[in-house]
């Protein structure tokens, strides 16, 4: 769903103005700091990753993912409304590169998450948020990093599209024997999310 | 090439079983991770008040699923709605006893100073965790989980790892944390004689050691940064390190100079005084100047750092030193010149890392 805002002709991808609120509101209360745009990208990326662990389908999720020369992973529709946001005063941004919410972005935010099609997509932000409870930031990084569609690519330092066809079919499979190995489905997204960067982390150490 | 993971059930079984998570579901399912979110909040509002680097005394945070009544055999508690009151409290920096608080809500807590308690007491219904010696654990029931902490050594909690948006800051944090007193084990390895010794030299050729610490600690801390030891600046200068932001066009080399004395394996001795460091600035200031025509576009930015283990009066049979000759060269700054930190934008002023010794007494 594309929106055009009127006064500006610019194109807003609602799901990716609200992520981008709802990421910045708890990543700052989390971290104690604003977070970067580079942090934004990559939370968005693993609440995505929620969504599919729930067997939702990625079209559903409103916006798309890559792996570029500048950045991994990176969402084209999260880059632009970033500068949306910034640009009408509801993120405030920091040396162009960290942004807060503002009072105007907050009260934004609290209305939009009252809508039911954007009150769906919270409890896999927050999930994927909640990892920095467990988490230090720079190991979930590392760890998102050798994720199985990301981590060709930036061996080979190319460009692609993430969430492929291709790329859906084997995490359905590794979400699927995850939930497995874990046993019990709980409802809390934190969970799952722990697991995975975990996992991640350790089938990637040499000598595992 | 085989650069997509492949799936192996069993291997991920395996890790999976490791997990304290994964055993905090089965036991006690959505409760239990519940009260499993709680603690990890409690902790992490308690380590911004209690410095788990200096923490002495065995501490045990304990979040209950359901009351058992286990905790009354601890006896009457003090109770606390404020964290900085807790943290005030428990001084856990002095106190050497075992210290329990238990997790009523992330604004809600009561404390046992002084209990002789084994934790695995406490874990029937209860997830706790447990901070004693420098190492981390959950237990969940009869399970002790030890925590695996990326930053062992120089981070005591993986609950408590600071992260810098600015990389002077992360610098001056690396000087004080990993090298005054040696405390990074890749770093303390590049002492004559091992972390054990009285650091009074170097073993020959310490800047790899060197490069490897400031390398792995930045990897750690830096947020958004890529680093990358030893980097060509062109097609034959190697700079130390390299740090790059993603988005950006910021791009920092790090340049690391030692002073002091290194002994070799046969007994000579190799003595670098100020010139070393001196030099290293003219280094990297010629680095600046050829990274900046390699890469066009981006702003790149030059940190010398100085790793200074001067001693004096020290010989190449010395085994001790006295506090006045091992800190001797604690507060001498060096005098540059030319002061690039001064004339050019793009050089930051040089960092001076005194890595003390172990003095005998005077």
């Amino acid at each position: 769903m594309l929106l055009f805002l009127e006064s500006d002709n610019i194109m807003v991808n609602p799901e990716a103005y609200f992520d981008c609120l709802a990421l910045c509101t708890r990543l700052q209360s989390r971290l104690d700091e604003p977070p970067s745009e580079l942090e934004i990208h990559l939370f968005s990326y693993l609440s995505c990753l929620l969504w599919l662990y729930k067997g939702k389908p990625v079209a559903t999720w409103g916006y798309t993912f890559a792996v570029t020369q500048q950045a991994f992973p990176f969402s084209p529709e999260i880059h632009e409304n970033i500068g949306i946001l910034a640009y009408q005063g509801m993120l405030l941004g920091k040396e162009h590169f960290y942004f807060q919410t503002t009072e105007h972005g907050n009260k934004e935010y609290e209305v939009l998450r009252s809508l039911s099609t954007m009150s769906e997509r919270e409890p896999y932000l927050d999930g994927a948020c909640s990892c920095l409870l467990a988490l230090p930031i720079n190991q979930l990084r590392d760890a998102i990093l050798q994720e199985p569609s990301i981590k060709p690519a930036m061996e080979l330092m190319q460009s692609r599209n993430l969430l492929t066809e291709g790329d859906i079919d084997r995490l359905y499979e590794q979400f699927k024997a995850l939930s497995y190995a874990v046993g019990v489905q709980v409802d809390d997204l934190m969970i799952p999310a722990i697991v995975w960067i975990k996992y991640l982390s350790e089938v990637n150490k040499p000598h595992v | 090439m085989n650069c997509i993971m492949k799936l192996d059930i069993n291997i991920m079984k395996a890790i999976v079983e490791e997990m304290h998570e994964a055993a905090i579901v089965r036991l006690y399912g959505n409760p239990g991770v519940t009260a499993f979110r709680d603690l990890l909040e409690s902790i992490k509002s308690l380590y911004e008040f209690i410095n788990p680097e200096t923490t002495k005394s065995t501490l045990i945070i304990i979040r209950e699923i359901s009351s058992t009544g286990s905790l009354s055999i601890l006896g009457i508690p003090t109770h606390f709605n404020e964290v900085q009151y807790l943290a005030a409290h428990c001084d856990t920096a002095r106190d050497i006893g075992t210290t329990v608080i238990q997790v009523i809500s992330p604004s809600e807590y009561r404390v046992w100073k002084n209990v002789s308690i084994k934790p695995a007491k406490l874990a029937n219904q209860a997830i706790v965790y447990l901070l004693s010696e420098g190492k981390e654990f959950f237990l969940i029931e009869s399970k002790r989980f030890e925590i695996k902490n990326p930053s062992h050594g120089l981070h005591s909690s993986i609950f408590a790892i600071p992260t810098f948006r600015y990389l002077a800051d992360a610098l001056e944090d690396y000087k004080w944390r990993s090298i005054r007193t040696s405390r990074c084990q890749i770093f303390s390895n590049a002492w004559h004689g091992g972390e054990s010794s009285n650091k009074l030299f170097f073993e020959c050729k310490p800047e790899v050691l060197m490069r490897k610490s400031l390398a792995h600690y930045l990897h750690d801390v830096i947020r958004d940064g890529n680093v990358h030891p030893e980097t060509n600046v062109d097609e034959t200068h190697p700079v130390d390190i390299q740090v790059t932001w993603q988005l950006t066009n910021r791009i920092a080399i790090i340049e690391i100079k030692w002073m002091g004395n290194s002994l070799s394996e046969s007994g000579s001795m190799v003595k670098y005084r100020d010139a070393r460091a001196k030099k290293g600035a003219k280094q990297l200031a010629e680095y600046l100047d050829a990274k900046r025509k390699w890469a066009p576009g981006f702003e790149v930015y030059g940190y010398l750092v100085i790793i200074d283990a001067r001693r004096k009066g020290v010989k190449p049979t010395s085994e001790m030193i006295n506090s006045i000759n091992g800190l001797w060269y604690k507060d001498q700054n060096i005098k540059f010149n030319p002061e690039y930190h001064k004339t050019r934008f793009d050089f930051f002023e040089p960092i001076r890392m005194f890595a003390e010794p172990l003095c005998s007494p005077d």
